[in-house]
């Protein structure tokens, strides 16, 4: 059998809560192996739900996933115990990703514990692992209220990677740290991406620090992937509003920042058409109406907007200018 | 790394830092005190149901009777020597009867299903509804009057309340990141519960439990103050203080020294808990009060 394109394929994705919310709908998503996705968007525009549902922590309301080519939605038992040690997760709090009450060693050790590694092998796979995160391995035994905030999420680093997974979820991995210990902590991350051949999800907030590590970008806005394409293009010719005003927000030097207007609109009772007609400087009266079918704006660039074709030209100078 | 360095490499935290000079004088406390349960009768000066009806209800400092004597001229100090050991038996069986039962109640309801969750806890609150010695009282008058009934009695008191700690701790720990990892490794419930929650649970119900004792042991007192645990002549602390309120107008000392045990030995429990609490705990070891 050959190797399926893609090693994490969702199509339609929807995830409707108990209370309303509509926090991701119809979202496609695709990893391929030793790829490095971003996934951004400000706060509560869905994307722990989406990386949750990856995860298999949340059901989806439709829409499929399925990871190395099988299905996994309607997996069970020992077979999704298998996928998810090809499929791990580097939690946000540094400060509660790691059981307080465990050494580091022993946080590490766990992940091979449960997929059934000997002791002997568990021994030396841990300190392989925490030395190529940069873990010294007299560290091993301190407990995690010992370590420094960038140290702990090296070894909840060196856990997710401790199973060689296929696939590792970073959610929002390093928003936690302060920007020093964020660029080594990224550094590594890629380091380890080229080492070790294994594709991440990397999820965010921060536009400047997905664009560091990620070959392609996605953008969330409202549970929907407004804009998708390739790094490099993302960030130097956005087609998006959305995409250009989180662009233009980043604070530079000499510039004013540009921020976008109001309040994202509640996620239970969005507005009709395209999401971001309530705050988008370009909005008329067509985006109400507007079906949110992606258009093709390159190769592997897409965007879902109205207006693409008669903004193209406006950069996320006119951002600035506003 | 060497394949000999890999296989002396510990996992565990190696150093156990010495306890605090507090925590070891309370340890030996209750050393002394399960020495005089085994020890009682060597120690005792005179035997548990010896009287001496010429020398009743002597004061304490009285010459050959330190504590003085009881309504019938029993030596009081050799009574409380050898009621330690069925007061110390009702403190601790029902704790750690309900340390063990109540735990495991309340670490199931705590990872299991909301539903399920709210039938035990739920079942639980209308027994924590009475209070703790009235449910005694009635249970124990169901059974019957014994020590073994009263220690049952106490048990299904207790537990209750033991769940109830280790079933909030467990769900204030199931929105800790680490346990989503753990759950995201593909672990079983149970090796989840056994190696994430237990070590984090220990402390908090370890603690508890030695405060229960002190309430074990005035509860157990109770009952045999009413009739329903330990029954005359047998030496045990709520017994004494029973006999002692007859003549609590004529001889106070009477009823002041097995008061002044039960206490003593709660207050020491609960010392003990609290120290255990920070000892326990890897993130203040070393800390002294």
């Amino acid at each position: 059998m050959a190797a399926p394109e893609f090693l994490l394929e969702g199509r339609g994705l929807t995830v409707t809560y108990g209370n309303g919310v509509r926090a991701v709908s119809d979202v496609d998503l695709t990893v391929r192996h030793g790829e490095i996705v971003g996934l951004v968007g400000e706060s509560g525009c869905g994307k722990s739900s989406l990386a949750n549902t990856v995860l298999r922590m949340v059901k989806p309301q439709s829409g499929t996933l399925s990871f190395n080519g099988k299905d996994l939605l309607a997996m069970h038992g020992d077979e999704l115990k298998a996928v998810r040690r090809s499929l791990q997760v580097v939690p946000q709090d540094p400060s509660t990703s790691l059981n307080p009450r465990l050494t580091i060693a022993q946080s590490v050790e766990f992940n091979l514990k449960v997929h059934g590694w000997g002791r002997r092998e568990r021994r030396a796979r841990v300190m392989e692992m925490l030395d190529r995160v940069g873990i010294p391995a007299s560290y091993s035994t301190r407990y995690p209220h010992q370590l420094s905030g960038g140290q702990l999420q090296r070894v909840a680093i060196a856990r997710a990677l401790v199973t060689d997974p296929s696939l590792v979820v970073c959610d929002e991995a390093v928003s936690a740290l302060d920007k020093s210990v964020q660029a080594q902590i990224l550094n590594l991350l890629a380091q380890l991406q080229r080492d070790l051949d294994v594709a991440f999800l990397f999820v965010s907030h921060d536009l400047t620090v997905v664009e560091h590590v990620s070959d392609r970008v996605l953008v969330m806005y409202l549970g929907r992937i407004v804009e998708e394409g390739p790094a490099t293009e993302i960030l130097t010719a956005p087609r998006h509003p959305y995409t250009q005003a989180l662009l233009a927000s980043i604070p530079t030097r000499g510039q004013q920042r540009a921020a976008i207007h109001g309040e994202p609109p509640s996620p239970v009772n969005p507005p009709s058409g395209c999401g971001f007609r309530t705050r988008c400087p370009y909005a008329v009266d067509a985006c109400a109406g507007y079906d949110n079918t992606p258009h093709a704006v390159g190769p592997d660039h897409a965007a879902r907007c109205v207006r693409l074709d008669d903004l193209a030209l406006t950069a996320p100078q006119a951002w600035r200018n506003s | 790394m060497t394949s000999a360095a890999v296989l002396t490499t510990r996992f565990r935290a190696r150093r156990r830092p010495t306890w605090a000079l507090s925590t070891q004088v309370l340890l030996a406390l209750v050393v002394l005190l399960l020495g005089t349960v085994f020890l009682g009768s060597v120690i005792a000066p005179y035997g548990a149901t010896d009287g001496d009806p010429a020398n009743r209800l002597l004061g304490f400092g009285s010459a050959g009777h330190l504590l003085g004597t009881d309504g019938q001229g029993r030596d009081i100090l050799s009574r409380l020597i050898l009621g330690t050991r069925l007061s110390l038996l009702t403190g601790i069986i029902p704790v750690l009867i309900a340390g063990t039962v109540g735990s495991a109640v309340g670490l199931c309801a705590g990872l299991a299903s909301r539903l399920v969750n709210t039938l035990i806890m739920r079942t639980l609150d209308v027994f924590y509804s009475f209070p703790s010695i009235l449910l005694a009282i009635g249970v124990a008058a169901a059974l019957g009057p014994s020590i073994k009934n009263a220690i049952i009695a106490l048990s299904i008191v207790l537990i209750p309340p033991v769940a109830r700690i280790v079933e909030a701790e467990v769900v204030a720990l199931r929105s800790a990141a680490f346990m989503k990892v753990a759950e995201c490794s593909g672990a079983s419930r149970f090796l989840i519960a056994v190696r994430h929650v237990v070590p984090n649970i220990r402390a908090p119900l370890v603690v508890y439990c030695t405060t229960l004792i002190g309430l074990s042991i005035v509860d157990a007192a109770g009952l045999s103050f009413l009739g329903l645990g330990a029954s005359p002549p047998t030496a045990e602390w709520g017994l004494m203080l029973n006999d002692a309120r007859n003549y609590f107008f004529r001889a106070p000392a009477v009823a002041l020294a097995p008061a002044l045990a039960i206490l003593l030995v709660a207050l020491l429990f609960n010392a003990l808990g609290d120290r255990l609490r920070v000892e326990l705990d890897v993130r203040q070891r070393g800390a002294t009060p």
